[in-house]
């Protein structure tokens, strides 16, 4: 390692100092000799001009570093050439002193009017203008040094803005390759910088129903992306293999809280739209209260739980609400942007004033547009300080909607059509784990099933449903029929599923192909009781099902070929036979 | 070592730095001089304070700068003279200054002469 | 904004006051009040009752704090909210990591 000695310093302060190149301009010949050989003699070079108009010619030709200007000259006064030479200059620092020997006040403010930077007088003194000369040049050395870093900002600057528009149109086709253009849903999200804190995702189910999800990240920018990015992989992935809301929820939680560094984390609400079953299901976090507004009634959905990427997967925790939600109804979700958003007095849009439009608004109608408009007109042209991001989901029935979901879950054509598994859940794993995604996933593994897995996730999710909530656990479908049954329904379900000890449910599928289309056959049984399903059998028409209302049968009936009951009860056996479509269509 | 007219020190210290140059140096002053004194002269002839004042303004850096104490108080003199926009005396001014340079140049030549 | 900070007699206790608008520009201010202050093993009483605002980094801001003072086993309690304040907190559901006493 190199050793610096004070010497070492010395020099080197020498060595900035050296091959300076100093314009001199000065009419009077013997003046310019001397100050022209006590330049040379600091180790300077030097180019000398007879009047102010050489001076202005040769700095555009040597582009010197210092300038030395007498004051009176002919053709061209020092004044006027130390103008055009700082024109000239443009964004250089050129350090222009004048010689003179002018001593009152007005001429010596006419220097520095004209640009100058200071004085030498004469006779000239060696030791002030070495230490002039340096001193400048320490000046002009810090301009540059700060115009570099200056250009490197602007330059980085530019650079982030462009890897920002790359990552966000990566962003954007992870984040709105989903459903938000179904009719269902209204949204505003108002990009606060290139990246907007707040996510708005949406995706068809595989049973039909819409998963959406409303994120809002602290901070702007890429931070709030990176986190996004996941989220999107995770909530797109999970839903289209038919897992369940509070799965998705807390598997994104996890995610999010290796990922993001403490004192980050996400605002969210999950919500679960069961089309069919014009039921709602919410998960909400740190994010303000929300609206479900049925005909002229208002209900308000608080947040009750931490946001997401704060608790370890053991402190997490995924009860939601659940509610009925009829066609027609409307959930309305905000980011705090809309409510913090300020007009020109500082005032915010608050609580209140968007209260008053849920109030005041005619039964059914939609309020997106008003609410929207009254933000936008109370903000004025004020620049909104947060995201405002605002979302109107209207329950309707899933034929109203596109889905356009099945675009992105496009089948290849190979995979396995002759095969046969046994899926058996016990004990501890009944009551935490949802076995449903994971056959669903192997069922879809046959190419010309997959455009039908709306039914056959109905189907298994029925079977298992019917297995695990009536065979097990004894639950009474007919507590569901009104509002208050139906959250004791899923209060009662999840106390019990708490005590379920030394049960299991086994599903088993069969799937082969012939010559038209193919059979899938699938049998699910539980260890519980059964129940007294009596002469009914494949044959049964439907009436004689109708006792059961609740167990989903006359469903499983229209979707399959056959339905069969076993044993006590406890064990279901389905038939669902596909043909493949014609040609051409 | 110094006295009214020439500062020694100065002129011994200028031969320091300029070296070989020394003796260039005072002849390149005794040619600028004559054009210097010629400015100072037409400016009086054209009845040009302002031209006058800054000829002797451009002899009086030379002086100062070679040490001439007495040149440049004369110079001084012109300068100030022409700047009130006055002319008068300002004959004598060029008179003095001519007086001046012809007492100095025996001095210099013997400085050139020592080199 | 101003956070000044004091220390019961014993030093088991650190009170942080936080004056006006908690938000980024508190970040370094925040974290200059209690780091050196000796962890897990302080409590920690942030006084909110001349504090008006509270942002998203603000909350960012305690989860740090929280960190800091031992993450599950700290002991953190904010005194004094205003309602607005205490909004902020209910709405993030702050009040199952820090002990929140109006």
């Amino acid at each position: 390692m190199k050793r610096e000695s004070p010497d070492d310093f010395q020099s080197e302060g020498v060595i900035a100092n050296r091959n300076l190149k100093i314009l001199i301009a000065d009419d009077n010949l013997t003046d310019r000799m001397i100050l022209q050989t006590l330049v040379k003699k600091q180790g300077h070079q030097v180019v000398t001009a007879v009047d102010g108009q050489e001076a202005v010619e040769l700095f555009e030709v040597e582009s010197p570093d210092i300038v030395l200007l007498d004051a009176l000259m002919p053709r061209k006064d020092g004044f006027e050439a130390a103008r055009l030479i700082k024109d000239a200059a443009g964004e250089q620092l050129i350090p222009i002193i004048f010689l003179t020997s002018l001593s009152d006040a007005e001429s010596l403010a006419k220097c520095l009017e004209a640009g100058g930077d200071d004085f030498l007088s004469k006779p000239y003194n060696p030791v002030i203008l070495r230490a002039k000369i340096n001193a400048f040049n320490r000046m002009r050395q810090m301009h540059m040094t700060l115009q570099q870093q200056r250009d490197q900002i602007a330059d980085h600057n530019r650079h982030m803005l462009h890897e920002q528009q790359v990552a966000k149109s990566v962003f954007d086709n992870v984040a709105h390759n989903g459903s938000l253009s179904a009719p269902n849903i209204k949204y505003l999200l108002s990009p606060l910088s290139v990246f907007n804190g707040d996510v708005l995702l949406a995706c068809m189910k595989p049973s039909g129903g819409m998963h959406v999800l409303l994120g809002d990240f602290t901070g702007h920018g890429l931070p709030a992306a990176i986190g996004a990015m996941p989220m999107a992989e995770i909530f797109y992935g999970m839903t289209r293999k038919g897992f369940a809301l509070t799965d998705i929820i807390r598997e994104i939680n996890r995610k999010l809280k290796v990922i993001l560094p403490v004192g980050f984390f996400c605002c969210a609400c999950m919500v679960d739209l069961c089309l069919d079953q014009e039921e709602v299901e919410i998960w909400i976090g740190g994010l303000p209260e929300f609206v479900l507004r049925r005909g002229s009634d208002i209900q308000m959905i608080k947040s009750n739980h931490l946001p997401l990427g704060i608790l370890s997967s053991e402190g997490f925790r995924t009860n939601t609400y659940r509610m009925e939600m009829k066609y027609g109804d409307r959930l309305y979700m905000w980011s705090d942007g809309i409510i913090e958003a300020a007009n020109a007095h500082g005032d915010m849009f608050g609580d209140a004033r968007l209260m008053q439009l849920f109030k005041s608004a005619p039964e059914g109608a939609s309020l997106y547009e008003k609410i929207r408009e009254d933000v936008l007109s109370f903000i004025g042209d004020q620049q909104a300080s947060d995201d405002l991001t605002l979302i109107e989901l209207t329950m309707m029935p899933s034929e109203d909607l596109i889905e356009e979901g099945k675009d992105n879950v496009r089948a290849s054509s190979i995979g396995p059509r002759d095969w046969k598994f046994s899926y058996e859940l016990r004990g501890e794993s009944l009551r935490d784990f949802d076995p449903v995604p994971v056959a669903l996933n192997l069922v879809m593994e046959v190419p010309e099933l997959r455009s039908r897995s709306g039914e056959i996730y109905t189907i298994i999710i029925e079977l298992y449903s019917n297995a695990l909530e009536h065979g097990l656990l004894g639950m009474d479908s007919a507590m569901k029929s009104t509002s208050d049954g139906f959250m004791a329904y899923y209060k009662l379900r999840e106390e019990r599923l708490n005590h379920l000890e030394g049960q299991f449910v086994r599903i088993q599928a069969d799937h082969q192909p012939h010559a038209g289309g193919g059979v899938l056959r699938i049998q699910v049984e539980d260890s519980g009781p059964g129940f007294d399903y009596g002469k009914t059998d494949a044959k049964g028409n439907l009436e004689d099902f109708s006792k059961f209302s609740g167990r989903g049968i006359p469903l499983l009936r229209k979707l399959c070929r056959s339905v069969q009951y076993f044993g006590s009860g406890n064990c279901v056996y389905v038939e669902f036979e596909w043909f493949k479509e014609a040609a051409g269509s | 070592m110094s006295d009214a007219r020439l500062n020694r020190q100065m002129l011994a210290e200028l031969r320091a730095v300029m070296e070989d140059e020394f003796t260039l140096l005072l002849e390149t002053f005794f040619a600028d001089t004559e054009q210097r004194l010629d400015a100072i002269q037409q400016g009086l002839s054209e009845g040009n304070p302002e031209a006058f004042s800054r000829a002797c303004h451009s002899l009086k850096g030379s002086a100062s700068n070679l040490g001439l104490e007495l040149l440049r108080a004369l110079c001084k003199k012109g300068e100030d003279l022409g700047r009130q926009g006055s002319l008068e005396g300002a004959a004598e001014v060029i008179a003095q200054i001519r007086a001046e340079l012809e007492a100095l140049a025996p001095l210099l030549r013997a400085e050139m002469a020592t080199s | 904004m101003s956070i000044t900070t004091s220390r019961s007699a014993d030093g088991s206790e650190l009170v942080i006051s936080i004056k006006g608008r908690f938000d980024f520009s508190s970040h370094q201010a925040f974290r200059d009040a209690y780091e050196g202050a000796g962890g897990a093993d302080v409590n920690y009483k942030i006084d909110m009752s001349e504090t008006t605002y509270l942002d998203s980094s603000a909350l960012g801001m305690l989860l740090l704090l929280r960190d800091y003072a031992g993450g599950d086993k700290a002991h953190i309690q904010i005194v004094n909210c205003n309602s607005d304040v205490r909004k902020i907190l209910t709405i993030s559901n702050f009040e199952q990591l820090f002990k929140i006493v109006a």
